[in-house]
């Protein structure tokens, strides 16, 4: 089961090797730099339209073109934070505060530079932690039992409602997820569940036309809905992109922080590297050397969201690979890849396909150093790229989604899964449903359901025995509070300022 | 006239609607094959109470806002551009099936350009090249037959 720098690259090495899967990670990079560059596209987007192309790839193959792609879509939405003030991708959010500040000082190829290296280095943190701390997950998680992995599960969802805009609509996007996991034969007794007497729906609801629906045509219709954006004013000279060295040391001490904040609160079932580079942002706001500046275009406010957001990657993985239990949506997308491939995700896979495992690892680290390389030299490029209208992009892009949807199984069926999500995805977003916690109840539904079951079934239906075991209490413990702690917050406050009301008490209280 | 068509109300009385069908959906299956009353119908109802629940808090949170903001709503009516993108989109999946997926993507890459407001000669020309590019990539490269 644990497993030795050694083993990974023995057996990893010659896999990855294969000049096919090197190609498919050059795709891979340049597929996720275009998209993070490009506002209105998203990695979880790119990551969705090219699942069903790796279809017919080894899983080392398909790996080779997803992880690469993830690990640069993660950097790659920098490059529009710091020249439009839009960031390309959630996780990029933080840059925007002094990456595009900076690019209006004539300084957007130091800004991009930097923020490359630094993701790099964010990044290369988060292979080695992916690589050193996942076995010994998949290890401990052997131990867990049925309550253990429906406490998680719950974690994971509870975590993500609780992140999005309103816990409420949160929640209830997790809930739907949960019933759309519901369609199809009920693996425990043969019933058929809303299938309405389709064939095609007994096996349940295909991932990947539901993926692509949801992230894909439903991000699009939002974005053609919000207004579209026509060929981006750029900042006129965007200079040199190679940082000084001088400039990369100041910056060092940011850094580890960074990839501690990072690789901590991605590690987080369901929390992932957007939130860890917004908490990495304000602890540097808070204790940093050049705090008082942060927000007005310095480097260190690049380098605090940038080194976490992809720190972040290798750390969301580790939950995913070893439980089952994916760290955001991208990881949710790429949990569905290794269900495409026949690979079942849990400390089993860590026994049986240790050459996948070790080849990911691998591939996340070749990831890495390719967004490096392209990054920096391809930047330029990438600038350019954002000139191209949305109103030419979106429906190209919306048609590869008709036909990724296709490509999986040659369905027409499919095809009508993805326009009725797309529709879906769209209509949950323009009321405020983010489709985050909609999908990951969709991949753990079935983690929950069957858990669940059989944890009653064997305690003659007792749920207080989910509490009886110590994991399994915390995590469900820690649910509870989560989900009730707007109320406690609330009630805390008016507790606070009635007691403020009162005569002869107040502040000194 | 206060405005209760905010977004917590309209995503409340969607979630009742669909705890309600789901409801009437399950009746027609058994609950308890099982032991302890565990069977095929029993997760399912859970969610749809789950999804009831949020309903009511979730219009409870509506009325409430409604209330404090009487004329204001955060739910925008939907674009021309979006309807035109959407009604593309579904004749699309409708009319694939008849014509191969290559052609029915070049109407679609076309239409949908023409709806986003690109000029004529630039969609014919983008419709053109795109449409290409996929035949290439995906029937030629990937031996995925778009016809």
């Amino acid at each position: 089961m644990m497993i030795g720098l050694s083993e990974i690259l023995e057996l990893g090495l010659p896999l990855v090797l294969d000049p096919s899967v090197l190609l498919l990670a050059v795709v891979g990079t340049l597929t996720g730099l275009f998209v993070g560059a490009m506002p209105g596209l998203s990695s979880v987007m790119a990551m969705a339209i090219l699942i069903p192309l790796t279809y017919r790839m080894s899983p080392q193959q398909a790996f080779g073109l997803l992880l690469p792609a993830y690990a640069a879509g993660t950097f790659g939405g920098a490059i529009s934070a710091i020249l439009l003030n839009i960031p390309g991708t959630g996780a990029a959010i933080m840059t925007t505060y002094d990456g595009y500040p900076m690019a209006q000082r004539g300084q957007a190829g130091y800004a991009i530079g930097l923020s490359c290296v630094y993701s790099f280095v964010g990044g290369i943190a988060s292979a080695v932690f992916l690589a050193a701390f996942a076995p010994i997950v998949a290890h401990w998680a052997i131990r867990l039992g049925t309550r253990e992995y429906f406490a998680v599960a719950v974690f994971g969802l509870a975590v993500i409602s609780y992140l999005s805009s309103s816990l409420i609509k949160g929640l209830l996007g997790g809930a739907l997820g949960l019933l759309l996991a519901t369609v199809g034969m009920d693996v425990f007794t043969g019933v058929s569940r809303f299938t309405f007497g389709r064939a095609e729906l007994a096996g349940g609801l295909e991932f990947v036309p539901v993926m692509i629906g949801v992230f894909g045509l439903g991000e699009i219709l939002h974005t053609v809905d919000a207004g579209t954006r026509e060929g981006a004013q750029l900042p006129q000279k965007i200079g040199r992109m190679l940082p000084e060295l001088k400039h990369v040391l100041r910056c060092i001490p940011t850094a580890i922080r960074a990839i501690v904040v990072g690789m901590f609160i991605g590690i987080i079932p369901a929390s992932g590297p957007t939130i860890g580079a917004v908490a990495s942002y304000g602890l540097e706001k808070r204790i940093g050397k050049r705090r008082d500046q942060m927000g007005t275009g310095v480097p260190e406010g690049i380098v605090a969201s940038e080194t976490a957001n992809n720190a972040g990657t290798g750390a969301a993985i580790v939950p995913m690979i070893t439980l089952g239990i994916p760290g955001d949506a991208v990881t949710a997308v790429l949990l569905g890849a290794l269900m495409l491939h026949n690979l079942r995700p849990g400390p089993a896979l860590f026994t049986q396909r240790m050459d996948v495992v070790a080849s990911i690892f691998i591939l996340f680290f070749l990831g890495n150093i390719l967004f490096l390389v392209f990054g920096l030299l391809g930047a330029k490029f990438f600038v350019r790229v954002l000139k191209t209208p949305q109103r030419i992009l979106l429906p190209i892009v919306a048609a590869l989604c008709f036909i990724g949807a296709y490509a999986a199984r040659r369905s027409v069926f499919d095809v009508h899964v993805l326009v009725l999500f797309g529709v879906f995805g769209f209509l949950i977003r323009k009321i405020g449903i983010t489709p985050a916690p909609l999908i990951l109840g969709f991949i753990l539904g079935p983690i929950v359901e069957s858990n669940l079951r059989r944890g009653l079934i064997t305690t003659g239906g007792s749920v207080s025995a989910f509490f009886a075991r110590p994991v399994s209490a915390l995590l469900l413990t820690l649910t509870l509070v989560l989900l009730f702690s707007p109320l406690l917050i609330r009630l805390a406050q008016r507790l606070h300022s009635a007691l403020q009301r009162q005569p002869g008490k107040g502040a000194s209280d | 006239m206060r405005h209760y068509f905010n977004s917590f109300t309209v995503t409340g009385i969607g979630a009742l609607l669909i705890a309600a069908f789901v409801g009437r959906y399950l009746t027609n299956i058994p609950f308890a094959p099982l032991r302890a009353g565990l069977g095929p119908a029993f997760f399912p109802t859970v969610v749809a109470v789950l999804i009831g629940t949020l309903g009511v808090l979730s219009v409870g949170v509506g009325v409430a806002q409604a209330r404090k903001q009487p004329h204001k709503t955060d739910v925008q009516p939907l674009r021309w551009r979006s309807a035109l993108l959407i009604a593309a989109v579904v004749l699309y999946s409708l009319g694939m099936q008849y014509v191969g997926l290559l052609v029915s993507t070049a109407v679609f890459l076309f239409v949908a350009m023409i709806a986003l407001g690109v000029r004529l000669r630039h969609a014919a020309l983008a419709t053109a090249a795109a449409s290409a590019a996929i035949y290439v990539v995906f029937d030629v490269m990937f031996r995925i037959r778009l016809f």
